[in-house]
């Protein structure tokens, strides 16, 4: 042992470096709390690492971006665990920025001669937040869109460097191709390098000047190693296991693929920028460079200079009451603003729909899917295909197979075998057998496709399947296809909701005078709000 | 007084400013979409009939939707960019009707027309916009872009040159 560490020191000093860091003597009280930077330093690790992991399927390209994430996400080896990691981590990364910054500030640690420090400290923040910024548009959903239009209009408003600035960061004529190849060289490459490099500098900086310490005394002290490093390993180990515990139990969200049209989509941005999007709120016309500019720059402004500004003797939090107001209320502002922010959350999704979920399937698969089971398919084929253990002898899975399906023989095997599936009371003397090529359709997709239906909200499929069944596309274009005698039903969601639905397919010309669509009093109103559901949910 | 430091000084001086100029080649690319575009020749967007557009034009029915597929130059790529308007009646126009841009004068959100408001809504940060377009409420500055729609051979057709302007 002694002759390896004799040969460790001859090689390049490597026990003495150690001995420097393991024996730097650190404050025995309040030590708890000095492990919040080292929580924040291990969860900067954990992006590092997960982050490398995702860009190796990750394309950035607005062509591929969604498809790569969501084949992370589905269906790649561990994609979803490393996506949550890093998600949540984003998230972890944040708060530990910022509690670390806030106990800074109440211990007045930045004082004389820690200013430079604190400065580090800043703009580890911003890195942190500029981390978070470039790395949502990334998935290339929805939200990673709008966010993007917005973040990229923000400084726009800017007097001189504004414009600029703004058509800098789009790199193009609109949030798109170049964007998306910007954020990613910013995300993965500057951001990381500018990360480590101010993170050495910190650390460098706080082994020369060593912790503040606590604010009075006495302020005895203990090696560094082991003790303090045990405390950060306690921390350090309950904060991964909370971010595997998020990442498996609450997946990260990925939003529909990125669509300009779109209008179901309400726009919100992560909640650490849910404060600056509600400022931009209450500052109209030509006073919007205030919400945008002046008092973000003056926030950051006013940090900054905070260790010029409280420049007492004594660090001790009762003999800084004003400094420790104007922080508190500064606090109180922010979490005010995020808080008005997270209530003014999108209103009217359709219910039982995931907002991570992607568009509801063709209302003629759901038809399929309701005439399957009404048919009684179950019994011999199984649920959606798929045999159970219990299943009858002589079952014949449909799931997976290798051959297609023939179209006239199956269509003739289902209507010789099954019974007629009941229909609704006004519909007497039509074809019993016209949901056949829904079914079809529907088993052709399950068989061939693997798709499954089951797992989708009931309102979906209910109201898929009726909206099939009725016909409503002998009128109307859904997903572009359908009659035009009637307007097309998309971009539902922010112009009609589910009572005014509702109470349109009950008496079409009450809502619409000079309407020639047909009343549907007939269904029940079960069916006619899932009918709804469906339609809003349909971008 | 030229010294042996000073012809050293002078040749490490060279050799930064050599490697800096990698760093300006690469600024330059950085920099490059602040270069002026070239303004894109007038192109006319097909929006169907005109016929369709009649009881809008009469006043009778509410801001009609449409999206129109348009290529643009993004960056490294070529690529085909969907754009939602509303089709508005517009007396000054010869056509009697208008596209306004669905693109919020705030922060670019995409607003809706609400029917039970009568009004363009954005779903960021508040704004409202009436029938016409005009700032109602809430923090855009400007009303919504209006983009002038023309009647040939009885299609509608929208300019998308000024689409880019």
């Amino acid at each position: 042992m002694k002759r390896v560490l004799d040969f460790l020191q001859s090689w390049g000093g490597l026990t003495s470096l150690w001995r420097a860091f393991a024996d730097e003597p650190v404050s025995v009280r309040r030590a708890w709390l000095f492990t919040l930077g080292s929580a924040a330093l291990a969860v900067f690790l954990v992006q590092f690492v997960s982050g490398f992991a995702l860009a190796l399927a990750y394309a950035p390209t607005p062509d591929h971006a969604w498809e790569s994430v969501k084949a992370i996400q589905t269906r790649l080896f561990a994609g979803g665990l490393v996506r949550g990691l890093h998600h949540w981590g984003a998230s972890a990364m944040v708060v530990l920025a910022v509690a670390h910054m806030a106990r800074t500030f109440v211990f007045g640690a930045y004082r004389r001669p820690r200013e430079l420090n604190w400065l580090v400290g800043l703009a580890l923040l911003v890195l942190v937040l500029g981390f978070g910024f470039t790395g949502y548009l990334l998935p290339w959903d929805q939200k990673a869109y709008w966010a993007t239009v917005v973040g990229t209009k923000v400084p726009a408003a800017l007097p001189f460097v504004g414009p600029a600035a703004s058509r800098l960061m789009v790199g193009g004529p609109a949030v798109g191709a170049a964007t998306l190849t910007r954020f990613y060289a910013l995300h993965v490459v500057l951001l990381p390098l500018l990360a480590f490099a101010f993170i050495g500098v910190h650390l460098l900086l706080l082994r020369r000047h060593s912790h503040a310490g606590p604010t009075t005394e006495p302020d005895p002290k203990e090696p560094f190693f082991p003790f303090q490093a045990a405390r950060d390993g306690v921390v350090i180990l309950a904060i991964i296991l909370a971010l595997f515990w998020l990442a498996a139990r609450h997946p990260a969200p990925l939003e529909r693929l990125a669509d300009p049209t779109d209008t179901t989509s309400v726009p919100r941005p992560e909640w650490y920028f849910l404060p600056l999007f509600q400022l931009l709120k209450y500052f109209n016309g030509p006073l919007e460079p205030i919400g945008t500019a002046v008092l973000p720059g003056l926030s950051m402004l006013l940090l900054a200079l905070v260790p010029w500004l409280d420049r007492g003797a004594s660090r001790r939090p009762r003999d800084r009451r004003l400094v420790l107001a104007a922080g508190g209320a500064a606090a109180a502002l922010l979490f005010g603003l995020l808080t008005l922010g997270a209530l003014d959350s999108p209103k009217g999704r359709p219910s039982g729909l995931d907002p991570a979920s992607q568009p509801p399937p063709d209302p003629r698969l759901l038809g399929g899917l309701a005439s399957y089971t009404a048919r009684g398919c179950e019994s011999c084929h199984g649920v959606e295909g798929v045999l159970t253990p219990s299943a009858a002898a002589g079952s014949i899975p449909l799931a997976a197979r290798s051959h297609a399906l023939a179209g006239e023989p199956l269509a003739a095997h289902v209507k010789e075998k099954t019974p007629k599936p009941a229909a609704p009371a006004e519909e007497d003397g039509e074809n019993p057998d016209k949901d056949v090529p829904s079914l079809l359709t529907y088993v052709e997709a399950i068989s061939k496709d693997g798709v499954r239906l089951s797992a989708l909200p009931e309102p979906i499929r209910v109201g898929g399947a009726a909206i099939d069944r009725e016909d409503c596309r002998q009128c109307h274009q859904i997903y572009g296809e359908g009659g035009r005698k009637g307007p097309a039903l998309q971009h539902l969601l922010g112009k009609r909701d589910k009572d005014w639905l509702v109470a349109h397919f009950k008496e079409p010309k009450k809502l619409v005078p000079g309407s020639k669509m047909p009343p549907f009093r007939f269904l029940p109103d079960a069916e006619l709000s899932a009918m709804s559901d469906y339609l809003l949910a349909v971008p | 007084m030229a010294t042996r430091r000073t012809f050293l000084l002078a040749a490490i001086g060279t050799a930064l400013g050599a490697a800096s100029s990698v760093a300006g080649a690469a600024l330059a690319f950085v920099l490059g979409p602040l270069r002026r575009q070239a303004p894109r020749e007038s192109a006319f967007l097909d929006l169907g009939p005109a016929s369709a557009f009649e009881a809008l034009r009469a006043g009778t029915s509410g801001p009609e939707e449409i999206v129109v597929e348009r290529t643009v130059e993004d960056g490294y790529m070529t690529r085909r960019v969907k754009e939602r308007f509303a089709v508005v009646p517009d007396a000054k126009a010869e056509s009697g009707l208008a596209a306004l841009g669905t693109t919020c004068s705030h922060l670019g959100c995409g607003v809706s027309w609400n029917s039970a408001r009568k009004a363009f809504l954005c779903p960021c940060h508040g704004g409202v916009y009436g029938p016409g377009g005009d700032v109602l409420a809430g923090p855009p500055p400007k009303p919504l872009t209006r983009l002038p729609l023309v009647v040939s051979g009885g299609r509608l057709q929208l300019d998308a040159a000024a689409l880019d302007a």
